[in-house]
C-alpha cells in the first residue's frame, strides 16, 4: 500500500499535467469540480490513471463525488479501495 | 445539526419570492383582468413599447412558452393562463410548507402540492394512475420498505378506483370497492410479491430493469404494431406522464444498482423525486432535470437555504428576460439580417429545410444564420423553461445545476455538451459512458475512452435518449418511428465530434484554462464559434427532409461550407 504522501504526490503530478491552470495552485483541498475544471468525462481519465497507477478497479457506484472532489478524498478513497504500486 | 444551520428563517426572502411570482401571475395569467389592472399589453403600450410576437392578441397577456402539457386531454380543461396560475399557486404553496415546516415534514409536503396542482390540471382518475403507477415502481425496487403496507393500500386503492371508472356505479359504492381493493392488495402484496421480490433476488432485478425500459419498449412495439397492423395503441394519460419520466427511472435504476438508494426509502422520499411542483410545467421539455435520488439527496440543504433560495430568484427574474423578450429578439434578428444583410434567415430549420427541398436556392450565410438563430431559439425557449425548473427547485432548497450554463463560453464540443445540456449530459454518462468505460477495452486507454464516448453520445443518446421522446410526443405511430431513426447522422456527427474532441485532448493535454487573459483570447473566440457552429450545422441532419434522404441533407450541411453540389 502506498503512503498517503506518495499518492498526494503522485496526483498532484498527474493533475497538473493533464489539466494545466497557469496561475492557480493545486492544494490537497482544491475543489476539483468547481476550481480546478474536471467534470463528470474527466473523473474517468482520473480512473484510467487511479486503476493503471495504484492497481484499485473503480465501480460503477464509486464514481461519485465524494470520492472525486479533491485530491485529499481521492487519496482517501484509494487507501479505502486497496493495494497499488504508486508513480515513478 | 448542520441541516438545522441552513434553515434559519428570513421575512425578506419570502417576500422576494411572493413579489417574483405574482409578477409572473401579471405577466402570464388573467390576475391583472380579475384585478382591474391595465393588461402587460396596455402597460407596455403607456411605455412606448409596441412589440409583436410578445403579446397574446385575444387578451392582452404576454404569450408565454411556459404551459402544461397534455392537459387537453382532460374533460372540462381549464385555459393556459388559468392552468399557469394553479402552477404558480402550487409552487408558492410547495415554497410556504418546504420553508417553514420542520425538516422531516419538508419533501413530504413538497409532494401534497404537487398532488393537489395535478389534481386541479389533470383531474382525478389521471392522477391516480399516475400514482398508482410510481407505486409499482416503489413495490418492485424496495420489497424491504416499512411503509409498504401503506403503500400497497394505497396503489390497491387508486387501482381499484381506476378500474372502476367505467362503471356506472354510484360514488358510494365506488368507494367502498376501491377501499376492498386496497385491503386486498395489502395481503397479496404480504403473501406473494414481497416474499417473491426477496426471495427471487434476480428476478426481481431483471423486473427493475425491465421496468424501467418500458418506455422505450412499449414506444417501439407499439409503433412497430401500428406499422404492420394499422392500428394505433394509445396509452392512458397517467401512464403516459410517468413513462415521460423516463431519463429519471433510469437515473433512479442507476443509483439503486450503485447502492445510491437505501433498500427501505420511505414512500414519501421516493415520491418527492419524481412529484414536485417543479417538473408540471411543459412535461415534455427536458423532463430530466433534477436526476434522481444520489444527484437530489446530495443538494437538498447543503447550504443556507436562503442563499438557494436567492439563486432561484435570479434565475427566476432571467427567464421572465427570456419569456417576455425571446421571440420578439429572434424576429427581430430575422428582419434585421433581411433588411440590414440582404440575407434571409429562418427561425425554424423545418422551414429553411422545407424551402431547400422545394428548390429554393439557398446561401451560404443562409445555412450559417439559420442553423445558429434556431439553437439561439431553442436556448430561448427551453432555457426559459429550464431555468425556470430549476429556479423552482432552488426555491424549495434543492441546489441543483442549471441546465444551460452560458453554452457560448465553450471551446470545444466536450465543454459544450456540458454546457448546453447539463443534466442530460449527465444521464448519457451515468448511464452508458459509465459502463461501457469501465466493462471495455481497458488495457487501451484511447480506444476505452474513445469507444466509450462515441456509444454514449452516439447510439445511448440517439436510441435511449430521443426515440422514447417521440413516441410519446408524437404518437407511437411506425412512421414517427421511422422519422426519428432517420436522423441517425445527427448522432454520429455529434458523437463522433465529442469523441475526436475527447482523443484530442487527452493526447494533446491542455496548456491553460480557456478565457484566460492574454493574446490567446483570440483563439478561444474562434473556437468557440467554431465549436457553435458545428453543433448548430449538424442539426440540419436531426430534422431529415420530407421527401428527400440523407445526401440531401448533406448538400444542404455542405452549403454551410461553401459547397454547392
Amino acid at each position: 500500500m502506498p503512503d498517503r504522501d506518495h499518492i498526494h504526490a503522485c496526483l498532484r503530478k498527474h493533475l497538473v499535467t493533464t489539466y494545466p491552470h497557469e496561475g492557480a495552485e493545486l492544494l490537497d483541498t482544491t475543489d476539483l469540480f468547481q476550481e480546478w475544471f474536471v467534470d463528470s468525462m474527466g473523473v474517468l481519465l482520473l480512473v484510467t490513471f487511479l486503476e493503471e497507477t495504484f492497481d484499485v478497479t473503480v465501480r460503477r457506484g464509486d464514481i461519485v463525488e465524494e470520492n472525486f472532489r479533491s485530491i485529499e478524498s481521492i487519496a482517501n478513497y484509494v487507501i479505502r479501495r486497496g493495494p497499488g504500486a504508486g508513480c515513478s | 445539526m448542520e441541516k438545522d444551520n441552513f434553515n434559519q428563517h428570513r421575512v425578506l426572502p419570502v417576500l422576494q419570492v411572493f413579489l417574483v411570482l405574482l409578477a409572473y401571475c401579471y405577466l402570464f395569467t388573467h390576475v391583472s383582468d380579475w384585478l382591474g389592472l391595465p393588461a402587460p399589453r396596455e402597460l407596455a403600450s403607456a411605455l412606448d413599447w409596441t412589440p409583436d410576437h410578445v403579446f397574446d392578441p385575444s387578451d392582452g397577456n404576454v404569450d408565454s412558452n411556459l404551459w402544461i402539457a397534455k392537459t387537453s386531454q382532460v374533460d372540462g380543461r381549464l385555459n393556459y393562463d388559468d392552468e399557469r396560475l394553479v402552477l404558480f399557486a402550487a409552487i408558492f404553496g410547495a415554497f410556504l410548507s418546504v420553508y417553514f415546516l420542520p425538516f422531516r415534514f419538508k419533501q413530504g409536503s413538497v409532494v401534497i402540492w404537487f398532488i393537489l396542482a395535478f389534481l386541479i390540471l389533470y383531474r382525478d382518475v389521471v392522477t391516480s394512475a399516475f400514482v398508482a403507477s410510481h407505486l409499482v415502481v416503489y413495490h418492485l425496487f424496495h420489497p424491504r420498505s416499512r411503509q409498504r403496507t401503506m403503500a400497497s393500500g394505497a396503489f390497491g386503492f387508486l387501482a381499484s378506483y381506476c378500474w372502476l371508472q367505467g362503471s356506472s356505479m354510484p360514488g358510494v359504492a365506488m368507494a367502498v370497492l376501491s377501499i376492498a381493493g386496497g385491503a386486498c392488495f395489502v395481503e397479496v402484496d404480504r403473501s406473494f410479491l414481497r416474499p417473491f421480490l426477496l426471495l427471487r433476488m434476480k428476478v426481481a432485478d431483471r423486473l427493475r430493469t425491465l421496468v424501467v425500459q418500458l418506455p422505450l419498449l412499449v414506444g417501439c412495439g407499439a409503433a412497430l404494431w401500428e406499422g404492420v397492423f394499422h392500428q394505433e395503441l394509445k396509452l392512458t394519460l397517467g401512464i403516459l406522464l410517468i413513462f415521460w419520466q423516463w431519463h429519471r427511472l433510469m437515473v433512479y435504476h442507476a443509483d439503486y444498482v450503485d447502492e445510491a438508494v437505501p433498500r427501505d426509502l420511505p414512500l414519501f422520499s421516493y415520491f418527492s423525486i419524481f412529484m414536485t411542483p417543479a417538473v408540471i410545467t411543459n412535461w415534455t421539455y427536458s423532463p430530466y432535470v433534477g436526476q434522481a435520488h444520489a444527484y437530489l439527496s446530495k443538494r437538498f440543504y447543503c447550504e443556507d437555504k436562503n442563499e438557494t433560495l436567492r439563486s432561484g430568484l435570479r434565475l427566476w427574474i432571467l427567464v421572465l428576460f427570456y419569456l417576455v423578450c425571446g421571440e420578439w429578439m429572434i424576429h427581430g434578428v430575422v428582419t434585421a439580417a433581411r433588411e440590414l444583410c440582404s440575407v434571409k434567415l429562418y427561425p425554424f430549420t423545418t422551414w429553411m429545410i422545407n424551402d431547400y427541398m422545394n428548390g429554393q436556392p439557398m446561401g451560404t450565410l443562409t445555412v450559417l444564420g439559420s442553423t445558429i438563430l434556431y439553437q439561439a431559439r431553442v436556448l430561448l425557449v427551453f432555457g426559459a423553461v429550464t431555468h425556470f425548473r430549476v429556479g423552482a427547485f432552488r426555491v424549495f432548497g434543492y441546489r441543483v445545476d442549471p441546465q444551460y450554463d452560458r453554452p457560448w463560453m465553450a471551446t470545444n464540443l466536450v465543454t459544450f455538451w456540458r454546457r448546453f445540456a447539463f443534466h442530460y449530459r449527465e444521464f448519457v454518462v451515468r448511464i452508458f459512458y459509465y459502463p461501457v468505460f469501465l466493462r471495455f477495452f481497458k488495457k487501451h486507454r484511447i480506444l476505452r475512452v474513445f469507444v466509450a464516448t462515441l456509444v454514449a453520445t452516439s447510439v445511448g443518446n440517439h436510441i435511449w435518449g430521443h426515440v422514447p421522446d417521440r413516441m410519446l410526443s408524437r404518437g407511437m405511430e411506425f412512421v414517427n418511428l421511422k422519422d426519428i431513426l432517420r436522423a441517425w447522422p445527427y448522432y454520429l456527427f455529434l458523437g463522433l465530434g465529442i469523441s475526436l474532441t475527447q482523443i484530442y485532448l487527452l493526447r494533446q493535454g491542455r496548456t491553460r484554462k480557456a478565457w484566460t487573459p492574454g493574446i490567446r483570447v483570440v483563439l478561444d473566440v474562434v473556437c468557440a464559434y467554431a465549436t457553435l457552429q458545428f453543433f448548430c450545422l449538424i442539426h440540419i441532419f436531426a430534422r431529415p427532409p420530407q421527401g428527400g434522404s440523407a445526401v440531401d441533407s448533406l448538400k444542404l450541411f455542405l452549403i454551410g461550407f461553401g459547397i454547392h453540389l
